[in-house]
């Protein structure tokens, strides 16, 4: 790729420039090309050095006419190097400031600092002059370069007119300089240059309007034809970009094309990737997403690419692409959450055995140290340590492994046991707490998520000792969950809307409550049954098998007017409250003891209808 | 409660270089010492000697052990991190033994065992071993950025920040600024004591488990510690606990100390959490080992003595539980460097080595009231940092083990029978191996036999012998410094009167000045040799005590001189030391002028006031403050003097007359005063100086000078005319139409003329005989010629008449008359000078007189001319004509002149 500096190209430069400087470069010419990266960049900042001193060395006479396109060339060549160790300020100095001396050497006017104004006047100047005009257009190459690393997308605009004559005019230079004795050597060519940086420059815009929401200006820009030879990633991060405003705009099958074409561009985009599981998402392709994310987590997983054995480029897209705005659209979480995301979905549909695999899998992560190696990500994507164990276990009794769910309970439970209050006091709406106060010694706001973890541990072992059909385990596990659950106590202050953590701790109460009853149900104690499956009902009405159950112990106690009345109140009432936000663990136990539903809505119609009749 | 340690020095290194903080790191046989140096050395305590020196690219300013201790990561201040395996330095080839290894060996620590490259790295630490991670902070652009590195492969894995806060300056906190002294930021991991450490290779699944850690963490870091999996938990969370994360403390030199899980994902919020504010820099964070029956805790120490520790105690009675709670104290700072015991901590204060215990039983654990509580409650209203008095109480106070300018520590060690040895770097570079008392531990009172307690007796008075000499020695240097201030206080006063008067009041009349001076000159007669001394006189009415090391300055300057062989200057300086001039005191020194017949007059005689900073300050100090260069160069200090000029004053010919009388004298002024043993020798004198005049004089006198005076013939002679009106204003002279007698203008300017001089008085003493008209003076000059000063009146001009005075010089010696006729042209000049303005009258006088001065000096012109013709166009003229020639016009100069106005 003409990006990557190949060491002829910094030869070439010295060998050039060598009437103004002994050759430097001869001792370095027979190294090869088999340099390391490391070497590379040793070797970049030492040209850096070097060709500051040979361009202190010329500009320290005053500008003459004739020497004005060597000079020119070698502030591009310099410039180049000071980009390449980002001294964008020094760069940006030496151009103007070398401009200047090129401007008094021909005996103009020394123009204005606003940029736009300082170009038209030094092309109006110096492009004249056949001989002068493509080194004025590589400076004016490298002046862009610099505004798109400094996000300065207003002068590329304003100037918008002289970027695109560039390409004619670096053309045309081309034949001028061909015909000069001394051709002074460049080290990236210019239309290279300008090739990259109008792509970049495109990325670069169209991620600015996304962010204000101007999607259809974003989507203008970024469908400008972009130039074939541009590198792979840059046109991969273009495809995204345009999904991203399709899928904006309301159109998630655009959108997807889209992110499909990156992907096809660079396999490595996974940006697109992350993208189209989102569009997955919305468009409710659970089977897709999946699949998504089983590819997303590979190739996150996938070791870093090798470095090439070349030296570094001299300019890199990344570099000339530092907005925020992008690396904010382009984000991807990070690997752990894909994975957790990745089992969760398995795990809620259909695939269990499967979501367990990666949800051991996902634990087994976190255990080791190898994490260290993926990066943090800086959004919170996974949950609190003890719930992802509570869901893993969840997980484990719905895919009939009850002894593993014990275990990981276990754990969860020795973890938070001595950190449990004797009794803890909410207030609703709970204060949040002072932003920035140094001392949170102590678990502060973990106190409600200790009792809630460790109360939800004590009802999945009850589940699984239920699971077992060891009432009496099961039994005491409940009483164990309810007794904790009920240290916490709730001061209401008339506010409607229940914190998540409320939310949690009833339907908590309801599950345990429901779950005690129907195992006294199994134990025969019906009495106990009856009151624990409406206490839970109360607790948490949504609790659907806590209904059913109840309408059969009712029955089963001889009170079937009332097993009756309940069945058709159950029936009757069929909006079941959302359990959006609800943890995996806290939802209704797939595992469960089985109660024949069919038995009893028979038992329960016949009774109904002889009574009508 | 006072123990003794034995201190055993083992080595002596460089005194460590002032700004960076020097480290010794004790392990196993191996000690390791940075001095700020660029090199670390090895010492071995087997062997007692060094045995590697490692030597670096650029200064180390931090350096830690690996947590398996094989390998030492030193941060140089130019380049980043370093990492040398230690290992490596103890080749363990066979060595012979009879070579008994002539030194050290050294290393170079080449950049390939740069690890990171980060200048900005303040300190870091190393978990896991070589297989672990390695964690930097450094401080960038107003945040603390904590960098995570693979230990392996210095892989930076990632970083996060915490952003800086800005402190209110401590006063103590500039002085360290001004001393130089970097604040770095302390790091120690802390485990929880059920979860094993970090394996060196991370797969549990494939290594042996580690043996089960017992009490003693020996086989952790010097920086890594357990702490009991309740108070972990508590302090960083469930999350950490649950997959058994290392965390990373920090103490950050705004007293922050915050925590990071090593590795935590996910989690929301930032993951650099601040647990408490110290508000002081942190120099130490550690745990108490702690014994069996007591609850462990987390100890951080402040620089300025302020100590926290943190342990479990139950919560309040409305929510129950375990809480972490809070115990601050105070020791008395600064704490210089910390190492933890079994029970307590070691500290330096710098000025003393001390033992602090933490009383580790139950019955010190802090109940909820006594102690802070920290629950969710308290969150919510005021800040948690405040300290009861109470609280200090916990604390028990430390015992001193009386070693001093311990700068770092390291250890301890404790053997099989319960002793315990620190390793200590002094501040002047010696490494030393401290031998605790036994007892010091348990922070009882020391038990001693009694054998031992007059021995003990004995070495305590000793101690007070030292201190109070200590004492006493600084009591006179401070007695020495004010006795100092006190004087440059004075000198200043002086100063700025002086100086006052020279940049503003320049026109301060002398009289007025604070401290002034004049000088006269007087003849007298010693050893039959006649000299003319100098008497100056310095009247001190200013304020201030001219005390020592002031100097009178007097420095005599010919205002013109003979050319001699080397045509330097012939100024003379004569210094007069003060001793003591009160205010209102005088102070006359006389100093010789010249030997009678050395003629290089008129002399300029400046007066000044010169003070000598070194022999109040010493050379030394001096030096520094003349190196601090600006204040010095506003007081015009060079070299350490303080020079004030006070007057500068002429003393002429006039001034070194001696009066003889109104007569001419007998005899020849140059006769023999006789005493038979000098007769000889006056008389050929005597005769070598007539023949002197002789020759300088017209050539053809012949006979004696006596002859001479009275015939007038042979002499020369100049005078000036002065109006008589200009000099009765001036004067003070009774206009002539007053009643009596009026003293006579005539004698009143020869009066005034001679005033100055010596011998005036006694000439006016004698009364005036020279009549109405004229007066007539002898005198003595310089060179014992016979001057005759003659003052007579005159009228000038012919249409308007003008009364004036003329005032003639006669005398043998043509130089006595130039420099009497200068010395009396400058003296009515002066006179002139003084009454400038007021003098309006008749300005239009003799335009003739004007006219014929013109005519006269024309005339002169032409005859110098001629004179110098024949010299321009080389004819051979004999030098001796063309002298008399100008001679001749240089009389005719000096006579007539104009009436002077």
């Amino acid at each position: 790729m003409s990006f990557y500096v190949h060491y002829g190209i910094t030869h070439s430069l010295f060998s050039a420039t060598s009437q103004f400087d002994g050759n430097p470069s001869q001792q370095h010419r027979d190294r090869g090309d088999a340099v390391t990266r490391e070497q590379g960049l040793t070797l970049l900042k030492w040209c850096y050095v070097e060709s500051h001193k040979l361009l202190q060395k010329i500009q320290g006479v005053l500008a003459v006419p004739a020497h004005v396109q060597l000079e020119l060339t070698v502030v591009y060549n310099c410039s180049l190097f000071s980009i390449s160790q980002t001294q964008l300020t020094e760069a940006e100095h030496l151009l103007t400031h070398s401009l200047e001396r090129a401007l008094g050497a021909v005996g103009c006017d020394r123009p204005p600092p606003n940029p736009p104004v300082f170009w038209c006047m030094v092309l109006k100047s110096l492009g004249s002059t056949p001989s002068l005009r493509s080194c004025t257009l590589q400076l004016l190459c490298l002046h862009w370069a610099l505004w798109l690393s400094t996000c300065r997308l207003g002068h590329i605009q304003e100037l918008q007119e002289e970027l695109r004559s560039l390409s004619e005019g670096l053309g045309a230079g081309e034949v001028a300089v061909e015909k000069s004795a001394v051709r002074p050597a460049v080290l990236v060519h210019p239309s290279d240059l300008k090739d990259l940086l109008l792509i970049c420059t495109v990325i670069a815009q169209g991620a600015e309007l996304l962010c204000k929401g101007r999607c259809s200006e974003a989507l203008t820009v970024l469908q400008r034809e972009p130039s074939p030879l541009a590198p792979r990633e840059l046109l991969a991060q273009i495809h995204t970009l345009t999904g991203l405003c399709l899928s904006r705009m309301g159109r998630p099958h655009s959108a997807m094309q889209c992110y499909r074409k990156a992907l096809e561009t660079d396999v490595r985009c996974v940006c697109a990737l992350h993208q189209s599981i989102l569009v997955y998402r919305q468009l409710g392709n659970t089977q897709a997403e999946i699949q998504a994310l089983h590819l997303l987590h590979s190739v996150l997983m996938m070791p870093p690419a090798t470095q090439p054995a070349v030296a570094p480029p001299i300019i890199c897209p990344a570099s000339l692409l530092p907005g925020q705005s992008l690396s904010s659209l382009l984000s991807v979480p990070s690997p752990l959450s894909v994975l957790h995301s990745l089992a969760q979905k398995c795990v809620l549909h259909g695939s269990v055995s499967e979501g367990v695999e990666h949800y051991l899998d996902l634990l087994a992560a976190l255990q080791s140290d190898h994490q260290l190696s993926q990066g943090f990500s800086e959004a919170p994507s996974l949950p609190r340590l003890p719930e992802l164990y509570l869901e893993a276990g969840s997980s484990l009794l719905t895919a009939q492994r009850p002894t593993d769910c014990l275990a990981l309970c276990d754990e969860v439970i020795s973890t938070t046991l001595e950190l449990l209050p004797e009794r803890l006091l909410l207030e609703e709406p709970m204060e949040a707490s002072v932003p920035g106060s140094p001392d949170k010694l102590g678990l502060g706001q973990d106190r409600l998520g200790v009792v809630l973890w460790s109360g939800a541990a004590y009802l999945l072992q009850a589940h699984c000792y239920s699971h077992l059909k060891d009432w009496k385990q099961a039994v005491t596990h409940y009483t164990r969950c309810i007794n904790l659950l009920m240290k916490v106590c709730v001061k209401q202050k008339g506010c409607v809307k229940l914190e998540l953590g409320v939310r949690t701790l009833q339907r908590l109460k309801g599950l345990a409550l429901a779950g005690r009853g129907i195992s006294f149900t199994h134990r025969d104690q019906k009495r106990e049954s009856l009151r624990d499956l409406q206490l839970s009902l109360q607790a948490a009405p949504g609790c659907a098998s806590a209904g059913l159950w109840l309408t059969e112990v009712l029955w089963r106690l001889g009170r079937r007017q009332e097993a009756a009345a309940f069945w058709e109140k159950t029936q009757s009432s069929s909006t079941a409250p959302s359990l959006e936000g609800v943890p995996l663990y806290l939802l209704d136990p797939q595992t469960g003891p089985s109660l024949d539903l069919t038995d009893l809505r028979r038992r329960v119609e016949e009774f109904i209808n002889t009574r009508h009749s | 409660m006072e123990t003794r340690c034995a201190v055993e020095t083992w080595a002596e290194f460089g005194c460590p270089s002032p700004g960076t903080a020097a480290k010794v790191i004790w392990s196993g046989e191996d000690v390791l010492i940075c001095t700020g140096s660029d090199e670390v050395s090895v010492f071995n305590t087997k062997e007692l000697k060094l045995t590697a020196v490692l030597q670096f690219l650029s200064p180390v300013c931090h350096m830690v052990l690996s947590e398996d201790k094989q390998s030492v990561y030193a941060v140089c201040e130019s380049d980043g991190v370093y990492c040398v395996s230690l290992p490596t330095l103890h080749p363990r080839s066979p060595t012979p033994p009879a070579d008994q290894s002539p030194g050290p060996a050294l290393f170079k620590v080449s950049s390939n065992s740069l690890a990171a490259r980060d200048e900005g790295v303040c300190s870091l630490i190393e978990v896991g071993g070589s297989g672990g991670t390695l964690v930097t902070v450094s401080l960038r652009d107003a945040a603390w950025w904590f960098t995570l590195y693979k230990a392996a492969d210095h892989q930076k894995l990632t970083q996060f920040s915490l952003p800086v806060i800005s402190v209110g300056h401590h006063v103590e906190s500039e002085e360290n600024a001004a001393a130089g002294l970097v604040m770095r930021p302390v790091l120690a991991c802390v485990y929880s004591s059920d979860a094993p450490p970090l394996s060196s290779s991370s797969s549990s699944s494939t290594t042996t488990k580690l043996p089960p850690l017992s009490s003693s963490s020996s086989s952790l870091g010097v920086k890594h510690f357990l702490l009991e999996p309740l108070l972990f938990k508590l302090l960083f969370g469930v999350d950490a606990a649950l997959i058994n994360s290392p965390m990373i403390l920090c103490g950050l030199p705004d007293g922050r100390l915050c925590s990071l899980p090593l590795l935590l994902p996910g989690r929301p919020g930032p993951c650099v959490r601040v647990l408490h504010s110290m508000e002081q820099p942190i120099t130490f964070i550690g745990t108490t080992t702690g014994t069996n029956d007591g609850p462990q805790c987390l100890v951080a120490v402040g620089q300025w003595g302020r100590v926290v520790l943190v342990r479990t105690c139950e919560g309040g009675p409305e929510e129950g539980g375990k809480v972490a709670a809070l115990t601050e104290g105070c020791v008395s700072g600064p704490v210089v460097c910390v190492c933890a015991g079994r029970e307590g901590l070691y500290y330096s204060t710098g000025s003393d080595l001390l033992a602090l215990d933490f009383p580790g039983v139950r019955a010190a654990a802090p109940n909820p009231e006594e102690s802070l509580v920290v629950s969710h409650r308290e969150r919510q209203g005021q800040g948690q940092a405040m300290v009861r008095p109470r609280e200090s109480a916990t604390l028990q106070s430390p015992v001193s083990l009386n070693v001093c300018r311990v700068i770092a520590l390291a250890g301890p060690s404790h053997n099989a029978s319960g002793i315990v040895q620190l390793v200590a770097l002094s501040l002047r570079g010696r490494l030393q191996r401290l031998t605790l008392p036994k007892g010091t531990e348990a922070g009882g009172i020391p038990r001693l036999p009694l054998s031992q307690v007059g021995q003990r007796v004995r070495d305590l008075l000793a101690a007070i012998g030292d201190v109070c000499e200590r004492a006493s020695v600084l009591k006179s240097t401070i007695q020495s410094k004010n006795h100092s201030l006190r004087h440059l206080n004075q000198v200043l006063n002086v100063c700025c009167l002086l100086l006052a008067n020279q940049n503003s009041g320049e026109q301060l009349p002398v009289s007025k000045k604070p401290i002034r001076c004049h000088v006269v000159a007087k003849w007298s007669r010693l050893l039959q040799r006649d000299s003319l001394n100098l008497t100056c006189v310095l009247d001190n009415s200013s304020p201030y005590v001219l005390e020592r090391n002031w100097t009178f300055c007097v420095r005599v300057l010919p205002l013109s001189y003979p050319l001699p062989a080397g045509g330097e200057n012939t100024s003379q300086t004569f210094s007069f030391p003060f001793q003591k001039l009160e205010p209102g005191g005088r102070m006359e020194v006389s100093l010789p002028l010249t030997a009678a017949g050395d003629t290089s007059f008129p002399v300029t005689v400046s007066c000044s006031l010169t003070y000598s900073l070194q022999s109040l300050l010493g050379s030394e100090e001096l030096s520094r403050l003349l190196a601090n260069g600006d204040p010095a160069s506003h007081l015009g200090l060079e070299g350490g003097w303080i020079s004030l000029p006070l007057d500068t004053l002429t003393v002429d010919w006039l001034d070194a007359l001696q009066v003889t009388g109104t007569t001419p004298p007998h005899r020849d002024p140059n006769r023999p005063s006789i005493s038979p043993d000098t007769v000889s020798m006056d008389v050929v004198e005597a005769f070598l100086s007539t023949r002197k005049i002789r020759g300088s004089g017209r050539g053809d006198g012949e006979g004696e000078g006596e002859r001479m005076v009275a015939s007038d013939r042979g002499l020369f002679s100049a005078s000036i005319k002065v109006s008589t009106e200009l000099l009765r204003g001036t004067l003070g002279l009774e206009p002539p139409g007053s009643a009596g007698p009026s003293q006579g203008v005539c004698g009143s300017v020869l009066g005034w003329l001679l005033s100055q001089g010596t011998g005036g008085e006694d000439w006016r003493g004698r009364g005036d005989k020279g009549g109405q008209e004229s007066s007539v003076v002898y005198a003595r000059c310089l060179g014992r010629h016979t001057v005759k000063l003659t003052a007579k009146e005159v009228t000038v001009g012919d249409t308007s008449v003008k009364e004036a005075v003329e005032v003639q010089v006669q005398c043998s010696s043509m130089a006595a008359v130039c420099g009497l006729h200068h010395a009396v042209l400058s003296r009515v000049q002066a006179l002139l000078q003084g009454t400038a303005g007021t003098q309006e009258s008749s300005m239009g006088v003799h335009g003739l007189g004007l006219r014929q001065a013109l005519q006269r000096a024309q005339v002169l012109s032409e005859h110098l001319q001629e004179a110098r013709i024949p010299e321009a166009i080389g004819l051979g003229m004999t030098t001796e004509q063309t002298t008399k020639k100008l001679f001749s016009v240089y009389r005719q100069l000096r006579e007539n002149p104009l009436l002077i106005l």
